[in-house]
């Protein structure tokens, strides 16, 4: 029997490959009496959901902030460019 | 041979210098590593400014190079291996010794991520990404959000499919962990 540790690390790769038929069974066999990790799958799907219909890139919401190249950096690539240029 | 009569390297950092910057400072996590590969992404594109065709997008062309030079910098770790062995610390209190839910764990609240407004959950979510270790960042970027297969991810990052699952499962058990502890905060 697979405990529920498993059962999420099937769920996880149920988004990243084919699964077996034995392993469709046993999740749905699991997740059927499993509150708990029925509640992760949803959570799971969800977010993937969340990330593909509004194009979340969480790389992005960063670039407003203190990311910035710091001084030495930005003279130091000024130069080289002019130098390669 | 005509050089594009568009382009002006001298304008680059002004342009693009942070924008670059900073997609490779939230992939890396690093600010030296970042500055070396926004760098060396410069005197790539200066070296080959003949590929560049006119009319498409210069900043675009320009972050490009830059991922690729990201990529080759994350399988250059990838490769320093990747400690599998140790049990990341924060999915290990999830669960009992036995595999079940710990008690902390089930007494998180379901998230209903459907009623969350699509800014909101952009906000808490790059939050709870940036909290991810570093080599579980750059499998769930490639994975979720580049939509790439595993095979190319495992080529990659040079480690083998069962190891990318097993950082893709911790991945994703931390960002649910995490967004059910911030979503229920924002409840109470």
């Amino acid at each position: 029997m697979l405990n529920c540790r498993d059962v999420t690390k099937l769920i996880s790769e149920s988004l990243d490959r084919k699964t077996t038929f034995v392993e469709k069974m046993s999740l749905w066999f699991h997740v059927m009496l499993c509150g708990f990790c029925r509640r992760f799958r949803n959570n799971m799907v969800a977010i993937q959901k969340m990330v593909r219909k509004h194009d979340i890139n969480p790389e992005q919401s960063k670039i407003n902030s203190s990311d910035s190249l710091s001084d030495e950096a930005r003279e130091r690539i000024k130069i080289l460019i002019e130098r390669n240029k | 041979m005509n050089k594009p009569t568009n382009i002006d390297p001298s304008q680059w950092l002004e342009l693009h210098g942070n924008t670059l910057f900073a997609y490779a400072m939230s992939v890396l996590r690093n600010r030296d590593l970042a500055e070396e590969v926004v760098q060396e992404t410069f005197l790539s594109a200066l070296k080959h400014l003949d590929q560049f065709r006119g009319g498409g997008a210069e900043g675009a062309w320009l972050m490009g190079i830059l991922r690729r030079k990201v990529i080759d910098q994350l399988r250059s770790r990838a490769r320093q291996p990747i400690s599998l062995e140790s049990e990341d610390s924060l999915v290990g209190s999830l669960f009992r010794r036995n595999g079940h839910w710990s008690n902390s764990a089930r007494a998180s609240r379901s998230m209903k991520l459907d009623r969350l407004e699509a800014e909101e959950f952009r906000e808490i979510f790059a939050k709870c990404f940036q909290g991810l270790p570093k080599s579980q960042a750059a499998t769930f970027l490639l994975k979720e959000v580049h939509e790439q297969s595993c095979d190319e991810i495992c080529k990659q990052l040079a480690i083998s499919s069962s190891n990318l699952y097993v950082l893709l499962h911790r991945a994703r058990l931390r960002l649910a962990e995490c967004l059910g502890v911030r979503l229920t905060k924002k409840d109470a």
